[in-house]
Formats: C-alpha cells, sequence, structure tokens
C-alpha cells in the first residue's frame, strides 16, 4: 500500500460545487478509475482519501492536492490517465506523483482576486495598504479584526483592464484565512470579484509537493 | 451548462450547485444537429428530483435516439425563484442553460400531488401561460406541454393546464409521442391537430378532447370524448418483458447530496401482493420480475460508470422476488470486493430472515425498517396487510438476535373501519417489539423503536377509492390518543400532518374544477406545499373558498359506488368491479391471497399474458 498525490485543476463551473461535494465527487472518481484502493476499516469503507486544504465555494483553483491509497503497483502514469477518464467535467488532474512532503506541511496559499470595479489598481492598493479591519463569523461569535499583519504578501495591478489582487494568505489547518476577506472589505469599492487560487505553498514557500 | 450565463444569480443562491448541471454522466447534445428539444421537469428541489427512477430511464431513452436533445429542470428552490423574478430570467434547463421556452416539449413527472403547483409555477417562471387554452394553436408558438407519473392517473385537477398526459409506462410511449410530434411539426400541423391524432396512440390522454357534465349536486354525470374518433377510456401502456425494456447504466452523477444517491436497480415492477390502501400495488401491475443475469449485468456497468458503493434493489416488495437469493448470490460475488454495500429497502416482515441478512450486512450496516401500516390483526385484514404479529415478532426477534438494536416501524392511521383501539393497538404492538428486546440479554444495553405514522389518503384505482377520509378533528384526535398510549421513552413516535394529509386527499381525488383554485394558489405564492416551511393550510382554504370548492367533497364524503369519478375514463387494466369487491371484502374483513398463491381476477390477465408469477 502506498500514498499517491493527485495534482488537479478546478475550473469553470464546477467552482458552484462545495468542497465537501467536490470531495464525494473525488471520491466517486476514485471508485470508478478501476484502480486498486486502499479502504478505510469499519462498517462503512471508503477510499482514503485527504485533501490539502479546502477550497471555499465560488472560487477556482489551479493547484490542489489530494492524497489517496493503493494497493500493489501501478505506474504513475496509468494512474494518471484512469484518474483523468473517471474525473467530471472542470477537474484536471496536473501531475500525479509520490509525496514529497506530508499535507499537513501546507502552509500557505497564493491568489488572483480579479475584481469588478470603476477605481484604479493605485487606488485600490492604497486601500489595502493601512490595516484591514474585517467581521470575522465563527460558529458562536462574530468579531471584527485586522487581517492586515496575516497577509504575507499582497500587490495589487492591471491585466486585460481589470485590476487584480495577488496575494499570499496562511493556508494551514490550524491558520487559514479566505482571501473573500479582503474582497469583503473592499465591499464598497468593488461590483464583484472573483477568485482564483494560484498554488499551494509549504512552509519553506516552495509548491507543495 | 458549459456556460456561465447565470453567474449573477447563481453568487446570491445557497445552492448553485442544483442549477449549473455538468455532472459527470451529463448528455450534451449540439442543439442545431437534432430536431427535438425536450425538457424533463421535475417539480420540485433538484436533490428529489435527481432521485428519480422514471426521470433517470426516460431521459436516457430519449437522448439514445439521434433526433432528440433531452435536457433537465428541477423547481429552483425560493432563494433562485426571487433571483430569477427580480432579474426577470425565464427558467432554464440545466444542459444548455437555455430558457424553457426554446423548447418543442416540456414533460412533467407527477410523483406527488403537493407538487401540482411547483409544475405550475416552474411553467409560470418560464413565462409559459399555465392554461392550456391561452397558448394558442399554433405548435410553434409555445412548447407542448405534457405530464406523466403516477399522479397522472388522475390527472383531471390539471387537465387545462397540460395539453397531454402519457399514462402508464413511458418507455416506449414517449418516443411514439416524439416521433408524432416531430412529423405533425415538419408538416406545420396544428396544436389541436396534432393532439386529435396523439389521442388516438395508447396511453396518450389529450384532456381538451373530453367534455365533463355534472349533476345538479356537484358529483360528475358523465365524461365524453368531443370526437368519435377519440377513445372513450385511455388505456395505460405497459412494458411487456423488463428483461428487455431500456434500462440507463450510464445516469447522470450528481454533485449534490441527493435524497437517494446510490445505485437504483429496478428489480421488479408491480406487486402480488394486493394491500388495499396502495395505489403504486394496482395501478404498476401486471407483476413483472427481471432476470439475475440481466440485474447483474446492469449494476456492473452501473458501478462502472457511477463509482457508487451501495446498490438499493428497488421494488414495492423486495422478498417477493422469487430469484432474491441467486441475485444476491451474484451480486456479492463482487460487491464484497468492491466495498460495494446492498440494501434492500421493501423488505416483508413474513419475509425477513437471517441468512439474507447476514450476507446483505457483510458490508456495510444499514437501517432496518418494517411496515405493519396497522395496529391490530383484524385491521391489518381490512386493508389485506396479510401479515400476523407473530410474523412481526419473529422478524424482530430474529433482527436483534442478529444484533440490531434499532428499528422502524411505519403505521397508518385514519384507516377505513379503524377504532380507537386499533390505535392503541399500534403502541401495544411497539410495546411487544421492546419488550422482546429485554426478554434476552442482548449484545446492545439499549433498544430504539421508531414509530412513525403516516395519515390515510384514499387513492384512485384502489379498492378504498370511495372511502372518506378521516376528518383533520378525527385524525388529530387519534395521534394524540396514541402519543399517550406510549409509555415509554425507547419508542419514538413520529406522525404526520394531518392537514398535508386533506390536501393531498383533494387533490389525489380531484376533478377539473380545482384547477382554477390552483391556478389562484400559484398566482399568489403556494409552491413547495409538500414542505413544512412552505405549507400553509389556512391560505389553502381561503383559496378553495375564493375559487368555490368544498375540500369536504373530496375529502370525508363517502363516494358512491355507482358514481361516475373523475378517473373513470383512464383503465389501468385493473376493473372496477374488482376494486369494489375487494372494498366489500374488507368491510368483512377478508383478506385476499397474493397473485402468486391464487389469481384474484382483478383484471389484468396476467395469466392469458403468460405473465409468470
Amino acid at each position: 500500500m502506498k500514498t499517491i498525490r493527485v495534482f488537479f485543476k478546478k475550473t469553470g463551473n464546477i467552482r458552484y460545487i462545495s468542497h465537501l461535494d467536490t470531495q464525494r465527487a473525488m471520491i466517486r472518481a476514485l471508485m470508478r478509475s478501476g484502480l486498486d484502493l486502499a479502504y478505510s476499516e469499519g462498517f462503512n469503507p471508503r477510499p482514503k482519501i485527504v485533501f490539502a486544504q479546502p477550497l471555499s465555494i465560488y472560487q477556482e483553483s489551479e493547484y490542489e492536492i489530494f492524497d489517496f491509497r493503493i494497493n500493489g503497483e501501478t505506474p504513475l502514469k496509468e494512474i494518471r490517465e484512469k484518474l483523468t477518464a473517471a474525473m467530471p467535467d472542470g477537474i484536471e488532474v496536473f501531475k500525479v506523483a509520490e509525496p514529497v512532503k506530508k499535507l499537513s506541511a501546507c502552509a500557505w496559499a497564493r491568489y488572483r482576486i480579479t475584481l469588478t470595479t470603476r477605481k484604479s489598481a493605485a487606488e485600490i492598493q492604497n486601500a489595502l495598504s493601512g490595516s484591514i479591519t474585517v467581521l470575522k463569523k465563527t460558529k458562536t461569535k462574530e468579531l471584527y479584526c485586522d487581517i492586515a499583519a496575516q497577509i504575507k504578501e499582497l500587490s495589487v495591478y492591471e491585466q486585460d483592464g481589470k485590476v487584480v489582487v495577488e496575494t499570499v494568505l496562511p493556508a494551514a489547518g490550524n491558520n487559514y484565512l479566505n482571501p473573500n476577506y479582503i474582497a469583503a472589505f473592499l465591499a464598497d469599492k468593488i461590483d464583484g470579484f472573483f477568485v482564483r487560487r494560484i498554488f499551494l505553498y509549504d512552509s519553506d514557500g516552495k509548491p507543495l509537493e | 451548462m458549459k456556460n456561465d450565463r447565470y453567474a449573477h444569480l447563481l453568487k446570491n443562491v445557497e445552492k448553485p450547485g442544483r442549477y449549473i448541471g455538468g455532472e459527470y454522466g451529463e448528455v450534451v447534445k449540439d442543439k442545431n444537429s437534432v430536431d427535438l428539444r425536450f425538457c424533463f421537469c421535475f417539480p420540485d428541489i433538484y436533490e428529489i428530483g435527481m432521485s428519480n427512477l422514471g426521470m433517470k430511464i426516460l431521459t436516457a431513452i430519449l437522448n439514445n435516439t439521434d433526433y432528440c436533445w433531452c435536457e433537465r429542470c428541477f423547481a429552483p428552490w425560493a432563494d433562485m425563484e426571487e433571483q430569477l423574478r427580480k432579474t426577470k430570467t425565464p427558467l432554464f434547463a440545466l444542459e444548455s442553460g437555455d430558457p424553457l421556452t426554446e423548447f418543442d416539449i416540456i414533460g412533467f413527472t407527477l410523483q406527488y400531488e403537493l407538487s401540482y403547483t411547483n409544475a405550475l409555477n416552474m411553467l409560470d417562471l418560464a413565462g409559459i401561460p399555465l392554461y392550456a387554452a391561452d397558448r394558442g394553436d399554433d405548435l410553434n408558438a409555445y412548447p407542448l406541454i405534457i405530464a406523466g407519473g403516477p399522479c397522472a392517473y388522475n390527472p383531471e385537477p390539471l387537465a387545462p393546464f397540460f395539453d397531454l398526459f402519457a399514462i402508464g409506462e413511458g418507455e416506449e410511449s414517449l418516443p411514439e409521442l416524439a416521433e408524432l410530434y416531430l412529423e405533425c411539426k415538419k408538416q406545420n400541423m396544428k396544436k389541436s391537430d396534432f393532439l386529435r391524432k396523439a389521442a388516438r396512440l395508447e396511453g396518450c390522454y389529450v384532456p381538451s378532447l373530453y367534455e365533463v357534465t355534472y349533476l345538479a349536486d356537484g358529483r360528475i354525470d358523465k365524461v365524453t370524448p368531443k370526437y368519435d374518433d377519440v377513445p372513450a377510456k385511455v388505456k395505460k401502456r405497459v412494458v411487456q418483458d423488463l428483461d428487455k425494456a431500456y434500462y440507463p447504466t450510464q445516469p447522470t452523477v450528481p454533485y449534490l447530496d441527493v435524497v437517494h444517491d446510490r445505485i437504483m436497480l429496478e428489480v421488479v415492477r408491480g406487486c402480488i401482493r394486493g394491500c388495499r390502501f396502495c395505489q403504486a400495488g394496482m395501478v404498476y401491475r401486471p407483476y413483472r420480475e427481471k432476470s439475475p443475469e440481466v440485474l447483474d449485468r446492469c449494476a456492473q456497468a452501473l458501478f462502472a460508470h457511477t463509482g457508487y458503493s451501495e446498490i438499493s434493489l428497488s421494488s414495492l416488495s423486495i422478498s417477493d422476488y422469487s430469484e432474491l437469493d441467486p441475485l444476491i448470490d451474484r451480486l456479492l460475488k463482487w460487491t464484497d470486493d468492491k466495498k460495494v454495500s446492498l440494501s434492500l429497502p421493501s423488505m416483508r416482515i413474513d419475509a425477513f430472515y437471517e441468512q439474507l441478512m447476514k450476507k446483505v450486512m457483510s458490508v456495510r450496516k444499514s437501517g432496518l425498517t418494517f411496515a405493519p401500516e396497522a395496529g391490530t390483526q383484524r385491521l391489518r385484514d381490512v386493508i389485506n396487510k396479510n401479515i400476523t404479529e407473530e410474523e412481526i415478532l419473529t422478524a424482530c426477534r430474529k433482527a436483534f438476535d442478529a444484533g440490531r438494536n434499532e428499528l422502524k416501524l411505519y403505521f397508518m392511521n385514519g384507516l377505513p373501519t379503524e377504532t380507537d383501539e386499533d390505535i392503541v393497538g399500534i403502541a401495544e404492538l411497539a410495546q411487544k417489539i421492546v419488550d422482546l428486546f429485554y426478554s434476552e440479554k442482548r449484545p446492545y444495553r439499549s433498544v430504539e423503536v421508531t414509530v412513525s405514522v403516516s395519515c390515510f389518503v384514499p387513492k384512485p384505482f384502489t379498492p378504498f377509492q370511495w372511502e372518506p377520509q378521516d376528518s383533520l378533528e378525527s385524525l388529530e384526535r387519534k395521534q394524540a390518543l396514541l402519543k399517550n398510549s406510549i409509555r415509554t421513552k425507547k419508542i419514538t413516535y413520529k406522525y404526520h400532518d394531518a392537514k398535508t394529509s386533506r390536501l393531498e386527499c383533494v387533490f389525489a381525488r380531484g376533478d377539473r374544477r380545482l384547477a382554477p383554485a390552483l391556478a389562484e394558489a400559484v398566482r399568489q405564492g403556494q409552491r413547495f406545499d409538500s414542505w413544512d416551511e412552505f405549507f400553509d393550510y389556512d391560505k389553502w382554504m381561503k383559496i378553495f373558498e375564493q375559487t368555490g370548492v368544498d375540500p369536504d367533497f373530496y375529502t370525508t364524503r363517502r363516494i358512491g359506488f355507482d358514481e361516475t369519478l373523475p378517473w373513470d375514463h383512464i383503465d389501468i387494466g385493473v376493473t372496477k368491479r374488482f376494486l369494489r369487491r375487494e372494498a366489500e371484502k374488507a368491510y368483512a374483513g377478508v383478506p385476499t391471497p397474493d397473485c402468486r398463491t391464487q389469481c384474484s381476477g382483478c383484471g389484468v390477465k396476467c395469466l392469458e399474458r403468460n405473465i409468470k408469477l
């Protein structure tokens, strides 16, 4: 039995599918792939599958990761082909490999937030240069907090006539910041936004592999 | 859909996944290369509609042709409806995203009466006039609006809205109808001329071609065809050989957590039992089985395509399937290995045995549900549920011995001839089951028996079709009586809202005079009547008052045996004479043997048709 790491893109209308539903769709794709999967024990055996970091509904991604376990020795190329054939529309498997680091090493994520706005890049940059106080909701409470200190990188530029905020935010299991907060902070300056995750990084700032 | 034309709406709804299609296995064709565009509509939310087997079969059959692209549409939830109305966006199909008005035929499946308002609301959201008469006589002006499904056996409350109803099984009739439509459209025929031709297809009921007259007291006098070439009785369609019938093995696999998120293997159609309250048991006759070979092949293909890890053996009464053991043995040869579990949702208590349960349990533990339906032997005989208390207790003991400690029991209240003794009998039976659990030392310390009680709704084409429904007051009193008769926390008591059942009864036994009430209800924003958060009984009563409908006429009134019924011109094969005979036997408390033991002459003529029971 060994662990296989699947790298995939999630783009297009499948961004309307929540993380939980996507996870179930991946399990089904594994089931129909014909690969010799390793299952969990117990009353409800399931393929063992772990995601690096959930992706919020409405967001696209160019760099998503999940691990699953397989019995025997199947060449990586064959695994990739079988998975590709079993995947739903909008999921593109671009790499299948053995894990280099643990999934828990996932620490940062790069996002591109494309804004629909009449403001210039400079104005947006300016708005984001001081404290960024947003209302954070958890299951039990709501509180205002400044997320500026959590942001590792942030730049604002124009591309194809749109203002883009590119940013690196914490994406670890115990420390995660949703890029939607940045858009929420800009709410009165924008008419809409679109989030695309570009990379997941390990704690050294290298793409998680 | 591949395009993203509704992004501005989808960002504002709770579950955008309901409206985008794009699931694995979705059928996408080039709309310019097909002759016929069909939109199959399910008048409830995506999660319910995507669980419907009939819809899976019929959409696949249409998509299996070269000439037709069949897409899907479900009732949008309130948040999406608000978005559609606010932005004046017409309701659209999931695959192409095109508005419903661009389709040739819109076909609804009518699974339950309380979805009627949803169906009409969907037409309204599509910008299509509700009344067929308001849609003109040009086949190109609006899509043809048709419906099928179990509620189409008495479609009268919806008669003025639909151009046509498909009565019975649609596997063969739907393509025939689609082809006729194409032919007529090519000839630039008027809608009325097309419908006149369609009325001659077996199983096609064109309500506008029938005249209904009434007696002074409000009862129906007669229903007559307007022309000589229109059949006086519309015969339901039946597929002769289920093994040869098309069964889809590449269904669309939803992303969302739908109600029945598993492989549904239709093992049997029809039922040999003849419970007297059960509409399905009558309208799906004759009883037909599929062979284990065909089923196993289907199941393997379905697993390979879907990746589902559960197979549900679908039938009205799975334990009556004559080849259940061979089928399960065949399936277990590969399902265990693939970690696929089997579920048998319609086991009869008397057939429940350990060996089978152990087999089925070998992969996954699933819930155990029995349906005694009534609390006393007397009443079980009246309704022809041929199970004894001893059989019920034996089955429970076996379940407990096998390590189960959760049981669910289904009952009804408001059944014909029911007395308080029968109601208290439900509590007593549940108590006996609890006591049985504690009579021996068991691996689990505690038992949980759930008693779920629904209200009896007399349905067309059953021996109880003439019965009065119990009044609201009486049903609610009996619910309280049962509640007070349960004395232990080991028994969980659940019951259905009697008001919902009353509305269901109005439409189940309704006639054409209910149509204005439905239209008015939709105008006033009534929809999702089967959802607690939307059901508004008082509003419905006001609507009935405004539109001159007396709900008691359809519910608590005893209908005479010689009365013309609103559905008398629909022929399901089972004769009215048989149903009446069964009703009289019910009053006498005499059970009827199942079809396999002895033919009771229901009129379907299985023997003559060489149908193997």
